[in-house]
């Protein structure tokens, strides 16, 4: 096609304004974003197309063959500007002492027109009166602003599918607001703030970013979200004279999450310049702590680690890496334990996550990571959910997901003992009971196997072991399993039937299917079910585990498990051993270490008496913390270096002040293994000193010196020590992350795993039996408790609870119980409630929902009063040794 | 120049209600022929037909049937669009209230032609006895066998719902209507995709208005060949023709197109002025079309004949305005209503209607502008010219005539205030 004489070539389906951006001509529009359908509401984009009688709106006409467009003439230009003359007349003009001066397309279209802004008279301010977002902390609407093009509302249906915004009122009166003008942050509204993100005239704004800056005031800067594991690309917008960041964007387009956020990555960065952010190194003296120099600080530390080292050799000292750290700090950290201390020591939170994915995935393909890609997931034929609540824990995964039902038509199976948000896009809801997974998958098989549709080919050329698994599964009836796991045989039948019968398969799985003491075992049934219908290594079908924190993938990668060096390269390979001790100059130990809950343990025998906590907080994280906290107590030496005084931090001899995300460069790797680039948006507080450099004085200290300059340089060390990292470099991942494996510079990434053989050769189907849980309802505990996360808040909440947004919609916690449970026990909602097991005990508050079911309670862990810890039990998957957080037996009464 | 009742044909003969006198009179032999055909030949005799939309846009009925039956997604729906609401029209509730059997039979074979198992019938909310009646009529036909399975010993079946409009000029137009339906806010929607693509809850759907749908038992009874006897060429069959304003007999007249000319039609049915003066301007197809001068009466009641002339036929709402009147206040009854009817979708017609009503009551008030006449034609042509729906492209079309027209009207109103 010609677009202004320009020839223009495009894919069928463009609308004629995509064509023309693709060779930079601007149509001008108010109303249009590429990730919603067209509105056409602003009429701003009409062209003249050849052979046409009168104008044509281009952002919802088809670019044809042949097809000649005129963007502007004189005509087109005098409507253009009548329209922004009409527009202006009721978007009251305040540029002087607007936050999107300079980066308002209204103001851009206006200027380009030279639109008269009293033309048609002008907007004066309407009496003040409170609307649906006055009480809102995150958003304010000013009605005298918008220009009701409906982008907002538009993005709120289609891409958050929140449906909270709507149209009120008819011509003069017309406003944007919630149904019936409720409060927003008590509306259907998640506050992702894409509203505010799409607003082309300022009429929806950061509440907490009026009169901080405009565009020309603030410095933006591109790097990674810093909380889930989705790996979220942000603009933070940084005020540099003051050193605080203003205010959080995306961009469209942008990999991997187009622009769109969460609540977290949008609203809750008070953190960073929080008051109580740690200034200075603590000692502990006579039971208080008192702020010392750093070099104090870091001579003590390295002496008392020498000593107990010397006195009680280095298996006496363990480390805690964190997921929240960068690869560089990981590396470093696991360098330092191994090389430094001696010891396989080393381990994080991951074990409380995903140690059962790591495990099962390994075993049964070779690799222990997403087999795909996010944006692989909107051509999935069928989405199989099962035990993640994406779009609290996932929210921008948890829109992929929404968007390839509704928009692709992906047939979304949800298997959850709650009725999570997913539920109402899905064709099947299976809520099984807490622990059931491997009855409830082994059913599935059942009927795949009965009903031959399983994959042959496949089976036959690509796994092994298939009698194996097959004779457990095969007299294994949904029938039976129903019995098992409450879920109705016939649900499972067509459950089994819709996952078998897609072109293309993915299971979506997270800490409902890993946190448990057949983590493990889980895992491996749904590696069977991907493999028994040849769902794995093709695009769209996999298996994929969703990572929990933001760099909990990358801190695996790099050997922050007491098994592996970076790049799950086992320590107990004497070849592969010899290769680290040349590189590193230094014999290491040949042993593995202890997992995380082992080192609580270990600590109890007396056998550990150093511990070592980067950016972790196991006082609240870790299970049954009546015991944790006891350890933590009863160890000789704690260190801990955080960005805050945590609840573990307060156990500790010494805590160090550290840099949190926005504060850093490096990288961080996401849940899909892309490799993205961290940069830094603004000073650390003074005092303050980064991850890894803390760790490299401590480890010069204790004579294994380690000096580098820059992130860079480390990763740079990674890159040559960690195969599957090997082809990536900083210069590399400049604009897009690169996905493991990356094993040369030309190699582009991997977009999916297991292509065309699985990594450890032949996929290996295992046979599981289904086992109970460790702790099953008795007379005295009659309740199954799980406990998980919710979207507005992160891990133990550290971070988040220090915004005012997230205080708003989530200040404290609760117990959720089924209605016909709480009339029983005369528990009303927000009532007071004791929740107790053989472990522990708290008080919270009651929320009663039928979204779970009856006999079933739910808690959020992320709350320091009423930790829900207190009562999670620490037994183990004898594997992968994970805790148990999903099932408990509980007792509950109100007070 | 004389009526031609052939939709009309059965009013007052019977009591409105009376299934068997309607059938005993010729009625349902139209739904009986349909019925015996395969739907795609029923779709093939509309489109010979020639009929079009009587609504207001005059689309050939038979093409939006044909794209709603082609399309593979299903459920499909039927939608009677009786929410009469355009200003000086009042036709759709003669046929309503008269002949509610051949409006009805109209649905059950659209219903039928293109592969809808639901038809809806969405009622002016004003119009509560049309409501009472319909609802009889739902009633009487679930139990004359007329709805539900297997509809006159064939294997098509038919649920009818009965809707009431809650009074919002804009649900007349075909996806607010839609939207509302949707229990949505009653807002206009981009096209494409067309009702007949996407439609009701995103299925393919066919709006009709009520004298259209009436014209279809008609069409099948004949056939299509008989039928396009009527009119002439291009433009078959009859028009209701709802006359009012200055003149002495308002009324709905059938009329055969092409029969007689706009100003027999006054001077023949309306009797005369009221006020006995000469007639000044008449907007032949509702309030949302262009003013005619007397001079261009003689234009033949034809589409395209009222098209040439420089307005349109529109909703056949003959509005008369005689001498002495004001061009000016005639604009100004008009944008007293239309000022508050826009839906509010597209930014030229929300803001523009608004506008334009502002700067008409400046005018009336003798505190208008040179300037204000020329924001009117701007905004008037912004709105026309790049409005998704009918309502914006067309209400400020009475304005630009009147101004074109009629300027010394708007003038005076100016040099009032120099005086």
């Amino acid at each position: 096609m010609t677009i202004d004489g320009k020839k223009v070539k495009v894919p069928k389906g463009t609308t004629i304004l995509e064509a023309a951006k693709a060779v930079a001509i601007d149509i001008p529009h108010l109303c249009y974003d590429p990730r919603v359908g067209p509105i056409g509401t602003c009429r701003l984009c009409v062209v003249q197309v050849q052979g046409q009688a009168g104008l044509t709106i281009s952002c919802n006409t088809e670019a044809a063959d042949g097809m000649n467009v005129t963007t502007e003439n004189e005509e087109i230009a005098s409507i253009r500007k009548t329209i922004l003359e009409l527009i202006l007349s009721e978007h009251r003009v305040a540029c002087t002492s607007c936050d999107i001066d300079g980066a308002c397309k209204l103001q851009d279209y206006a200027y380009r027109y030279q639109a008269d802004e009293e033309r048609y008279g002008r907007a004066l301010r309407k009496p003040v009166r409170p609307n649906y977002t006055s009480n809102t902390e995150a958003i304010v609407y000013d009605a005298d602003k918008c220009i009701l093009c409906g982008l907002c509302v538009k993005y709120c249906e289609e891409v958050q599918m929140a449906e909270a915004l709507t149209f009120a009122g008819r011509c003069d009166d017309m406003e944007i607001s919630t149904a019936f003008g409720k409060d927003l942050y008590e509306s259907s509204c998640v506050l992702c703030g894409g509203c505010i993100a799409v607003c082309p005239a300022g009429a929806m704004i950061d509440r907490a970013a009026i009169g901080k800056g405009r565009e020309k005031d603030l410095i933006k800067t591109r790097t990674v979200c810093g909380y889930c594991g989705v790996g979220c690309q942000l603009n933070l917008h940084v005020d540099s004279k003051i050193n605080r960041i203003v205010k959080v964007t995306s961009e469209p387009g942008c990999i991997p999450n187009n622009g769109n956020l969460c609540v977290k990555g949008k609203f809750a960065m008070d953190f960073i310049a929080h008051e109580n952010r740690l200034t200075s190194p603590l000692i502990k003296r006579n039971g208080k702590f008192e702020p010392s120099t750093w070099s104090e600080a870091i001579e003590f530390v390295a002496d008392r680690l020498n000593e107990i080292k010397n006195k009680h050799g280095p298996d006496s000292i363990a480390g805690v890496s964190s997921a929240k750290c960068t690869n560089e700090d990981n590396y470093i950290f696991q360098k330092f334990m191994r090389a430094a201390i001696g010891t396989n020591n080393v381990d994080h939170c991951a074990r409380l996550c995903h140690a059962s994915t790591v495990a099962g995935l390994a075993k049964a393909f070779g690799s222990g990571a997403m087999t795909n890609s996010i944006d692989e997931l909107k051509n999935a034929g069928c989405i199989f959910v099962i035990g993640s609540n994406t779009t609290e824990a996932h929210p921008v995964i948890g829109l992929v997901i929404k968007e390839a039902v509704v928009k692709h038509g992906a047939r979304l199976i949800v298997a959850d003992p709650r009725s999570i948000d997913l539920v109402r896009f899905a064709e099947l809801h299976m809520p099984q009971k807490p622990g059931t997974d491997v009855a409830l998958i082994n059913a599935m098989m059942n009927v795949i196997l009965m009903e031959n549709l399983h994959n042959h080919k496949f089976i036959k050329e690509k796994c092994e072991d298939f009698e194996v698994m097959a004779q457990i599964v095969k007299d294994f009836t949904p029938e039976q399993a129903e019995l098992i796991t409450t879920v109705p045989a016939d649900v499972i039948r067509r459950a089994a039937r819709i996952y078998a019968a897609a072109a293309s398969s993915n299971i979506i799985y997270s800490m409902g299917i890993t946190q448990h003491t057949t983590g493990t075992d889980n895992v491996l049934s749904l590696a069977n079910l991907a493999m028994l219908t040849g769902n794995v290594g093709k695009e769209s079908s996999g298996v994929n585990p969703l990572r929990g924190q933001n760099n909990v993938q990358g801190a695996c990668d790099l050997g922050a498990l007491p098994d592996v060096y970076p790049g799950y390269q086992s320590v107990e390979d004497s070849a592969i051993r010899k290769e680290f001790e040349a590189a590193w100059g230094k014999e290491l130990p040949p042993n593995k270490g202890l997992t995380v809950v082992e080192m609580v343990h270990a600590i109890e025998k007396g056998s550990i008496k150093a511990l070592y906590m980067m950016g972790e907080n196991p006082a609240l994280s870790h299970p049954n913390l009546n015991r944790a906290r006891e350890a933590f107590a009863k160890v000789d030496f704690l260190v801990s270096q955080d960005i805050f005084l945590t609840e573990s931090g307060q156990y500790a001899d010494v805590v160090f002040p550290s840099h949190c995300f926005a504060e850093k460069d490096g990288t961080f790797t996401n849940t899909e293994r892309r490799v993205q680039r961290l940069r830094k948006a603004v000073d650390a507080p003074t005092g303050t000193k980064n991850d890894w450099g803390i760790i490299c004085e401590i480890s010069t200290a204790m004579d294994y010196p380690m000096a580098y300059d820059s992130a860079e340089r480390i990763f740079d060390e990674i890159a040559s020590l960690t195969p599957i990292y090997g082809g990536i470099s900083f210069d590399r991942i400049e604009a897009v992350g690169l996905q493991w494996p990356c094993p040369d510079k030309n190699h582009p990434g991997t977009r999916y795993l297991h292509k065309d053989r699985f990594a450890r050769g032949k996929g290996k189907f295992h046979a599981v039996e289904f086992k109970p849980p460790a702790e099953v309802p008795s007379d005295e505990y009659p309740f199954v408790l799980s406990t998980g996360r919710q979207l507005y808040q992160f891990h133990t909440g550290t971070m988040t609870r220090k915004s005012s947004t997230i205080n708003q919609v989530s200040p404290t916690g609760y117990v959720e119980i089924h209605p016909e449970d709480a009339e029983k026990l005369e528990i009303a909602e927000g009532d007071n409630v004791e929740v107790a097991t053989r472990r522990g005990r708290v008080t919270t508050l009651a929320k009663v929902t039928d979204n779970i079911q009856r006999g079933w309670l739910f808690m959020p862990f992320h709350f320091c009063e009423g930790p829900a810890n207190m009562l999670t039990i620490d037994a183990l998957d004898p594997i992968a040794k994970i805790p148990e957080y999903k099932v408990c037996a509980v007792k509950i009464k109100k007070i | 120049m004389k009526e031609r009742k052939v939709l009309t044909q059965w009013m007052g003969k019977y009591e409105p209600l009376d299934l068997k006198a309607y059938e005993a009179s010729g009625g349902l032999e139209g739904l009986r022929r349909a019925l015996t055909m395969e739907p795609e030949e029923v779709v093939e005799q509309i489109k010979l037909s020639g009929l079009t939309g009587r609504g207001g846009a005059a689309f050939p009925t038979g093409l939006k049937w044909d794209s709603a039956a082609r399309e593979k997604e299903t459920p499909k729906y039927f939608i009677c669009n009786a929410d009469e609401g355009e200003l000086g029209t009042f036709k759709d509730k003669v046929l309503l209230d008269s002949c509610p059997w051949a409006v009805f039979e109209g649905i059950v074979i659209g219903a039928y032609a293109i592969g809808a198992q639901l038809a809806y019938i969405y009622l002016k909310g004003e119009y509560e006895d049309t409501i009472n009646l319909w609802e009889k009529l739902q009633a009487k036909a679930q139990k004359a066998k007329l709805l539900g399975t297997d509809i006159l010993g064939s294997k098509f079946s038919l649920q009818l719902q009965v809707v009431k409009g809650r009074g919002l000029y804009i649900a007349g137009e075909e996806f607010a209507l839609i939207s509302s339906l949707e229990t949505r806010r009653a807002m206009s929607r981009l096209k494409p995709p067309y009702p007949s693509q996407r439609g009701l809850f995103g299925k393919p759907t066919v709006v009709n208005n009520v004298e259209t749908i009436a014209n279809v038992p008609v069409i099948l009874a004949k056939g299509a060949d008989e039928y396009c006897k009527l009119g002439i060429k291009n433009d078959p069959g009859t028009r209701l023709f709802s006359l009012s304003g200055d003149i002495k007999r308002a009324g709905v007249y059938e009329i055969e197109l092409g029969s007689g000319t706009l100003r027999e039609l006054i001077d023949e049915f309306g009797k005369g002025t009221t006020g006995g003066r000469h007639i000044k301007a008449v907007q032949p197809g509702g309030g949302t079309s262009a003013l005619l001068a007397e001079d261009s009466l003689d234009c033949y009641l034809t589409t395209e004949s009222i098209r040439r002339a420089g307005s349109s036929i529109g909703t056949a709402g003959v509005i008369v305005y005689e001498q002495g009147k004001s061009a000016l206040d005639i604009v100004k009854g008009l944008m007293d209503f239309y000022g508050l009817e826009s839906c509010g979708r597209c930014a030229p017609c929300r803001i523009g209607v608004v506008r334009m009503k502002e700067i008409v009551e400046r005018l009336s008030h003798g505190q208008g502008t040179t300037e204000d006449l020329e924001q009117l034609r701007q905004i008037g042509k912004a709105c026309v010219a790049t409005s998704t729906c009918g309502m914006g492209q067309a209400f400020p079309l009475p304005v630009l005539s009147a101004l074109e027209l009629f300027p010394e009207d708007f003038e005076q109103a100016i040099v009032k205030v120099s005086a």
